[in-house]
């Protein structure tokens, strides 16, 4: 790695961890129904949105109410998402004048946005009417993330709880967080982004008379689209001109924001962020960047500050920040090497004043290596999802860093709320394995840790590794999962794989290189994404419930310190043990066996 | 479709296809619609049994 990537790496984490403190006692406070500053301007709305809907906010529910009422709301939000996809042929802000969504990819889409996992199958600028991205696919990206948010806050009472048999409201988590946490936070990313010429508009797309025409070369095609081949059966080759271009717009800042903050990730554009018009400027993609990473960092602070030692919190996010910072660097240590096979043809890849240096394939010029390595590996941590760089396109060891980071289950910052709920399962798992081993009771945060709470936790692990294996293993034995595959081999395998590590994780990235826009892909992903939501959730759940119920118990002599380096070594060992080892053999099958290939390890 | 010029007969048959296009499509929303409120209902189940654990 050069200075400048060291350099960029150590910026953008230590500005993280410079907001993350503030945002995560503000955070606390909101959860905890305490003044945050906002309440003036954002109280009376808070209120106004009781009465119409009926809430009663000092009424506080069990965990099978509180579950009941995420799926409920999560339900509705699917089908009205996927009926607004269905008939925005008919309705208004649809200048382009685009027809209804097919019904399997509006599925598709309808779960994955109300789930915060944002996969897609379409192409925003070529398929969405700008009411269906912003009143459909904008507001899903502000409730599911809120929702995500709600369980952790959930399960952070359960911890707290003292023989209590409620874990709070649904409702006034749901709402307080939107209001107090997303919308604000929006607003001023939105505002840092137009100021950074990110498209904000109603207008229709313009087309425009290129001021160069492009000349180039293309494969004649006959009537029925079939290659045209002469009489040696070589590909006929006609000459094209290019001579206008259409320029999308539309109200892309308001819709990019949350979906950063968010960790939503669903791009406004096709190819997401690496579209100049949704992340113009080297700025713009740090505060992109840092958006990914900002409120699960965040979130662990608030942990911390809720159950009263903010220490707790600074050991979840140690191990959260050792695991990515050693995987991006090494991602972009592999990118910056290059393309191992470029190596046989003596093709110089050394970074140097005149050139990037590295495997630039897939990655915007503009931005280059570490920027598009950090992206890949912050967005596939943090269960976000968005892209700046087509990770098809990286090193087959540079585009296992991403796919490892989902495949440790969003654990490692993760999605908001849902990454840490996760983290907590792991941190469960710790105490019960480290009691195991040295003989000590199991205790997190002064909560016994029985057999029912390791149930719930395996559960979790072992629902989110069979939807992967199972889908994978049914898309590579059937031929309607092999016809979107574009690559053969090692490769076409990482395809299916990251397809289906990253919608049961609900990560959202995709690999590229695979067409999902297929009923086959539309369904079985939409159903991974679906159980891989909401069966983590309920027995997240039912862990607050169990914990809320039980005593508080004093720390003693056989308690194992959950704040120290010795723990976050263990919870570190513990991800690794499970995440890695469980997907090692299909990570043989995939990426390396492809590096091995490629002559060059 | 007898009697009807070449070009009318075309048009007949698009328009057909095209009221079997939608009629299909309604059918796909009625089995997504049904697959979403089907996970839904699953996944309360699932609530259920999580108790039972």
């Amino acid at each position: 790695m050069t200075g400048n990537d060291v350099l960029q790496i150590v910026l953008y984490f230590s500005i993280l961890l410079l907001l993350a403190g503030p945002l995560g006692i503000y955070m606390a406070r909101v959860y905890e129904g305490q003044p945050c500053g906002l309440d003036p301007i954002l109280g009376p709305l808070e209120r106004l949105f009781y009465r119409i809907c009926g809430i009663e906010p000092l009424e506080e529910m069990d965990w099978k109410k509180y579950a009941a009422a995420v799926l409920l709301f999560s339900a509705a939000g699917m089908l009205l998402l996927y009926l607004l996809q269905r008939v925005q042929g008919i309705l208004p802000l649809n200048p382009q004048g685009f027809p209804a969504v097919a019904p399997a990819l509006a599925f598709n889409t309808a779960v994955s946005f109300a789930t915060n996992t944002n996969w897609q199958n379409y192409g925003g600028e070529t398929t969405m009417s700008y009411l269906t991205q912003m009143a459909g696919l904008a507001v899903q990206n502000f409730v599911s993330a809120a929702s995500g948010m709600a369980v952790l806050a959930a399960l952070i009472r359960g911890f707290r709880g003292h023989s209590a048999e409620t874990i709070g409201n649904f409702w006034v988590d749901l709402i307080r967080t939107v209001l107090y946490i997303l919308l604000p936070l929006s607003f001023i990313f939105s505002l840092l982004l137009v100021s950074q010429g990110v498209v904000q508009s109603f207008s229709a797309y313009k087309t425009v008379t290129l001021i160069e025409p492009l000349a180039y070369n293309s494969q004649k095609l006959d009537e029925k689209g079939n290659v045209l081949k002469d009489a040696n059966g070589r590909s006929v080759i006609e000459k094209k001109e290019v001579t206008q271009q259409v320029i999308p717009a539309g109200p892309a800042a308001s819709q990019i924001a949350i979906k950063q903050l968010g960790t939503n990730g669903g791009g406004f554009f096709n190819v997401n962020s690496a579209h100049p018009f949704e992340n113009p400027t080297p700025f713009s993609n740090f505060l992109e960047l840092l958006a990914i990473l900002l409120i699960p960092a965040a979130l662990c602070m608030t942990f911390g500050r809720m159950v009263g030692d903010v220490r707790q919190g600074r050991a979840l996010i140690a191990a959260m920040l050792i695991v990515l910072v050693t995987l991006a660097s090494l991602c972009v240590w592999t990118e910056q090497n290059g393309n191992p096979r470029f190596y046989a043809l003596g093709v110089d890849q050394t970074a140097s004043s005149m050139q990037a240096g590295g495997n630039m394939e897939g990655k915007e010029a503009r931005l280059g290596i570490v920027d598009s390595a950090l992206w890949a590996t912050a967005t596939t941590a943090a269960s976000n999802g968005s892209v700046n760089s087509m990770h098809d396109s990286y090193t087959p060891l540079g585009g296992m860093f991403p796919l490892l980071l989902i495949q440790l289950g969003e654990v490692i910052f993760g999605g908001v709320g849902s990454g840490l709920y996760g983290m907590m399962l792991f941190a469960i798992i710790t105490v019960f394995v480290a009691g195991l081993m040295v003989g000590r009771t199991p205790e997190y945060l002064g909560k016994k840790i029985e057999m029912f709470e390791m149930k719930m936790a395996a559960l979790v692990i072992l629902i989110v590794n069979a939807l992967v294996k199972i889908g994978t293993a049914v898309a590579v034995s059937t031929k309607a999962g092999a016809v979107g595959v574009a690559n053969p081999g090692p490769h076409g395998f990482t395809e299916i794989l990251y397809a289906f590590s990253s919608a049961a994780n609900n990560n959202g990235s995709a690999f590229a290189g695979l067409n999902g826009n297929t009923v086959f892909y539309n369904v079985a992903l939409g159903v991974a994404i679906f159980i891989g939501r909401f069966w983590v959730i309920i027995p997240v759940l039912a862990i607050a419930g169990s914990l809320a119920k039980k005593k508080q118990v004093p720390p003693g002599l056989g308690t194992l310190p959950t704040h120290t380096p010795l723990f976050v070594a263990f919870l570190i060992g513990v991800i690794m043990i499970v995440g890695a080892l469980t997907f090692m053999p299909s990570l043989a099958l995939g990426p390396i066996a492809e590096q091995l290939m490629s002559g060059r390890l | 479709v007898e009697g009807l010029s070449p070009l009318n007969r075309k048009k007949s048959a698009d328009e057909t296809s095209i009221r079997l296009f939608s009629l299909r499509r309604q059918c796909m929303d009625i089995v997504f619609a049904g697959i979403m409120i089907g996970l839904f209902i699953l996944s309360r189940l699932f609530v259920e049994l999580v108790e039972l654990v």
